[in-house]
């Protein structure tokens, strides 16, 4: 007897679970690009491929359209809306649609500007986002995995970031670590900052700030860094290939993924997840700046399993 | 890069308070755009630390290393260029030796010179300065502010394997700084004894930042010597020994590069240098050379590399460069006039490409031709000739790491040229990290050094009148070493013991001569030598470099190879930082007694003339200062602290006793 009850218990949990895309809560996803190709195309074909496997559970169509096409986009129960990238994010949310909207390809920052804009920031289960910063307690364990032993890490921070201070030097500290911040005040001081820091600090911790790291600045930063013999963590697979010793990065396929397990996971109310960061990186590794620094360090592989495994405890 | 921002655009060009308004709105609006799009993780950037830039550790090199980098050719307070490698352990530096052509200094690894020292080769941003006519380098002439260098390497043992002939006995590699680490303006003013000195230098960038420039100009007054030499050999005024050289100099500097990024993985460099002016030349001591011979020298070079950062990590790039080294003047002598014009062009281009065969072995080839050639009437029989030399040269070398702590590398180079034929020198070297930290390193190499336009304008009619049997042939070495490299918690140590066995050395004497033969000489060159830099306390820091060589020789066609090796060099520099602005340094410099070839015998006749040991003492005190953005550094440099009168490398030539001068620096 117990028997048969285990198994009508189990599928109705199984019912239970198919029940958010099987009872037509949700009838499709309409993804809005930034820009045709490049990174966004990559989230989309990844979110195509993964919500089109027949993996039990019935197909889920992908609408793709257009940025400049987005004047067409209605009200349409069923249908969830997913942005790649800010610019799409911004235009979408100032459409003021009814229909669930997930951000993909945005940094925090970005997101939660778009939504304090548009009163969404109490709204999270409509409005939400996969934002594209790796989790401190990520870059840290990168560090710590990757450069042992060293713990003082310097951050050039834009002046006027003062939350973003105040989080990093939390999260150093409760890693273990030591930030070490100086702030540019403006182009002439950028490499006085870098030198003065670089005199301080064991590794240099890159922070996505298009103040600091671009590519006019990309050159003086690395070349200066590399003659202090510092090295330097990026936060790009390009970052990696220009020169820095490492990196921690989401590509826009795993970003896909991590967007299409959340539809597919999707209540039937279809309330979205909160915001979070990215599920699924990857590790570079420059081993030829690696091997002339004198500094021997584990191949991606390897660093990408050990990350893995200290980030199952992250939130 | 869509929308992203453009700050960085404002800030020069515009007035100081205008460009601190526009700046300070830009910084207002970037910062609240800045973070707010995805460009920053999505941006492809430009390969910045492709091969080339990146250095080979010390440890894993094939060959001992000695790096002098920017901060300790400022600590050291050298004047010239060439003085720096006083700090290098076994450098034979010796101050304004040479006596004809140019006046200028003299760097000899290990010495077995004569004052033109033609052993070794010099390269600024790869292109070599090893001169066409004499060999050997100008070091005066070289068109380089100390200023624009990053850092010097240099490899002490032959490597000819991967720089070619004339990596006989080492190797000096002057890099300077990419124009993106020079931005600003940049001023060097120098006032002191016997020398004065102005260097301003530009840096800049266009809007879209993919093109970096730097000029950098400058102009020097060197009087050199003292004109009377105070612990003379002899008293008696009447012979002269009381006088150093004419060695007055006024030089006229400007330096151009220019570095343009085509793309993430493409780079153009382009770079012109100037350096010329009015110079004295002659021996003061000599009665019928009562007045200095003016000379004009003008020397410029023009160089453009392609350089592209292959997918796996590798490098393929291109060289050309052109240079041109002249003087002019015409020296009178008991009333007849010389034309002492020498006009030396040098034309090369090279292709090198850098891959991996696999994840432990990576392999540099490629190959250059290059086109000498000299005009030099009073040093070519009163030809006006033009006299050509023709050089091509394919070369590689693999790296293989057999296991992560031990790596080999083989090379070879494979040589033709149009004086001495073709010729193939390898090398190879293992390095085995024994422990961390520990490295032990076995290595062979073999070299050669071919002989200069100079040596073969003299050779040639002896075989021509069958005087001599044989052609001149290039001269060899094969070197073999150990060496250890170690790091303790605030000691580096770098030690080896090497055997360099010298054959076929060219000899131009009456002796050789008349034996028939224009390669006699053999010598065999033992020792050790160490270098240590030690951090003594977290702001103090010691550098020191100790050389012990013998020569054992048959001294052939009477060369006094065994005499010609200083035993012990010696050299240290102390640095400390007192505070965040007083910082000092101290110099220490200590050379055996020697007798150079060209030493010549003393006032008596005495053919075993030794040039004593000696001993010198230089300090610098700096103070660091900023007023707004304007940062600067005034220092006092005292080189010959103790005003010792010696001699270097003859008995005629006595470096200046005791010289302070001022230096103020600033970026502004």
């Amino acid at each position: 007897m117990h028997y048969w009850r285990f198994l009508f218990a189990l599928c109705l949990t199984l019912a239970m679970l198919c029940l958010p895309l099987t009872a037509a809560a949700l009838d499709g996803v309409t993804v809005v690009l930034s820009e045709e190709g490049g990174a966004y195309a990559q989230v989309a074909d990844k979110l195509r491929a993964v919500l089109s496997q027949n993996g039990g559970t019935a197909r889920l169509p992908v609408k793709m359209i257009a940025l400049k096409e987005g004047d067409s986009l209605r009200a349409e129960p069923g249908q969830l809306l997913l942005a790649v990238g800010t610019e799409a994010m911004d235009e979408l949310a100032k459409k003021k649609l009814p229909q669930p909207m997930l951000s993909v390809l945005v940094p925090r920052a970005a997101f939660e500007k778009t939504a304090r804009q548009n009163g969404r920031l109490g709204d999270p289960r409509n409005f939400s986002a996969i934002t594209l910063d790796q989790p401190w307690a990520r870059q840290f364990a990168l560090i710590r995995q990757a450069l042992p032993g060293r713990t003082k890490v310097g951050v050039l921070l834009a002046p006027n970031s003062p939350e973003l201070a105040t989080a990093l030097s939390a999260a150093a500290k409760v890693a273990g670590f030591v930030a070490i911040i100086e702030t540019v005040d403006g182009e002439a001081d950028l490499l006085p900052s870098l030198k003065r820091l670089l005199g301080e600090c064991d590794v240099l911790l890159a922070v996505p700030d298009p103040l600091i790291y671009n590519r006019n600045t990309v050159q003086s930063i690395l070349l200066t860094t590399y003659r202090h013999q510092v090295p330097l963590i990026g936060f790009s697979p390009s970052y990696v290939k220009a020169g820095a010793i490492a990196a921690v990065f989401s590509v826009p396929e795993q970003i896909g993924q991590q967007a299409a397990e959340i539809i597919q996971r999707l209540a039937a109310d279809q309330r979205l997840p909160l915001p979070q960061p990215p599920r699924y990186f990857s590790v570079g590794v420059n081993t030829q700046v690696a091997r002339s620094l004198g500094i021997s360090i584990d191949d991606e592989a390897s660093l990408n399993n050990k990350l893995k495994r200290t980030s199952e405890g992250e939130p | 890069m869509r929308n992203s921002t453009i700050v960085f655009r404002f800030s020069s060009g515009c007035g100081l308070l205008g460009g601190a308004l526009l700046l300070s709105v830009g910084m207002a609006s970037a910062a609240e755009n800045r973070v707010l799009s995805e460009d920053a993780y999505l941006d492809e950037m430009p390969v910045v630390l492709s091969v080339s830039r990146l250095s080979q550790r010390v440890d894993e090199a094939p060959a001992a290393v000695t790096v002098i980098d920017r901060q300790l050719i400022k600590e050291s307070g050298v004047w010239d260029l060439a003085e720096v490698f006083r700090l290098v352990p076994g450098m034979v530096v010796s101050y304004h030796s040479t006596s004809a052509y140019t006046m200028d200094n003299t760097v000899a690894y290990h010495g077995l010179s004569d004052p033109y020292a033609r052993s070794m080769q010099v390269l600024v941003d790869g292109r070599s300065v090893y001169s066409p006519l004499f060999g050997g380098v100008l070091w005066g002439d070289i068109p380089v502010a100390l200023d624009d260098i990053d850092r010097i390497e240099v490899i002490r043992g032959p490597n000819a394997a991967s720089y070619g002939a004339n990596s006989f006995m080492g190797v000096i590699n002057i890099i300077t700084l990419h124009p993106s680490e020079t931005q600003g303006k940049f001023v060097s003013l120098t006032t002191g004894r016997n020398r004065e000195e102005v260097v301003a230098r530009y840096g800049g960038r266009n809007d879209s930042g993919d093109l970096t420039y730097r000029i950098t100009a400058g102009v020097r007054n060197d009087k050199g010597e003292d004109s009377i030499i105070v612990n003379s050999l002899s008293t008696k005024p009447s012979d002269g020994y009381d006088k150093n050289k004419y060695d007055d100099r006024k030089v006229q500097l400007f330096t151009l590069r220019v570095d343009y990024r085509i793309n993430t993985t493409d780079e153009l460099e382009f770079q012109f240098g100037y350096n010329g002016g009015d110079r004295q030349e002659g021996e003061a001591g000599n009665p019928e050379k009562s007045t200095p011979f003016w000379k004009r020298a003008d020397n410029h070079f023009e160089q453009l590399r392609w350089r592209r950062a292959l997918e796996d990590g590798g490098e393929l790039s291109v060289q050309y460069y052109h240079g041109y080294e002249s003087s002019y003047g015409t020296d009178t002598n008991k009333g007849i006039s010389y034309n002492m014009d020498v006009i030396a062009q040098r034309h090369d281009l090279e292709v090198q490409h850098t891959f991996s065969l696999n994840k432990s072995t990576r392999m540099v080839w490629g190959g250059s031709m290059r086109y000498d050639n000299v005009y030099a009437p009073s040093y070519f029989g009163n030809s006006i000739a033009k006299k050509p030399f023709h050089l091509g040269r394919l070369f590689g070398n693999l790296e293989w790491r057999a296991h992560p702590d031990l790596v080999f590398n083989l090379g070879a180079m494979l040589e033709e040229n149009s004086f001495t034929g073709t010729d193939i020198r390898p090398r190879v070297a293992a390095n085995w990290h024994f422990l961390p930290g520990h490295t032990l390193r076995v290595s062979n190499s073999k070299a050669t050094r071919t002989p200069t336009n100079y040596e073969k304008v003299l050779a040639d009619p002896y075989l021509a009148l069958g005087k001599v049997k044989q052609k001149l042939r290039p001269e060899r070495v094969d070197s073999t070493e150990i060496g250890y490299l170690g790091k303790f918690s605030d000691l580096n140590v770098d030690f080896r013991v090497f055997r360099d066995e010298f054959s076929d050395l060219i000899v131009e004497n009456g002796t050789s001569v008349s034996q028939g033969y224009l390669n006699p000489g053999n010598a065999t060159l033992k020792g050790f030598e160490t270098q240590l830099q030690w951090n003594v306390g977290p702001r103090t820091r010691l550098v020191y470099g100790f050389s012990h060589s013998l020569v054992s020789s048959l001294n052939q066609a009477q060369m006094p190879y065994t005499d010609a090796v200083p035993t012990t060099v010696q050299s240290m520099m102390l640095t400390h930082r007192f505070d965040h602005r007083w910082s000092g340094s101290l110099m220490g410099y200590q050379m055996g007694k020697v007798h150079f070839p060209e030493t010549d015998r003393g006032p008596d006749g005495n053919k075993r003339y030794y040039v004593d040991s000696y001993q010198r003492f230089d300090a610098r005190v700096a103070y660091a200062f900023q007023a707004g953005t304007t940062r600067g550094e005034l220092a006092l440099v005292v080189q010959n602290l103790t005003d010792d009168h010696h001699f270097e490398f003859r008995f005629d030539n006595e470096p200046p006793g005791r010289s302070a001068w001022l230096n103020l620096k600033f970026d502004l």
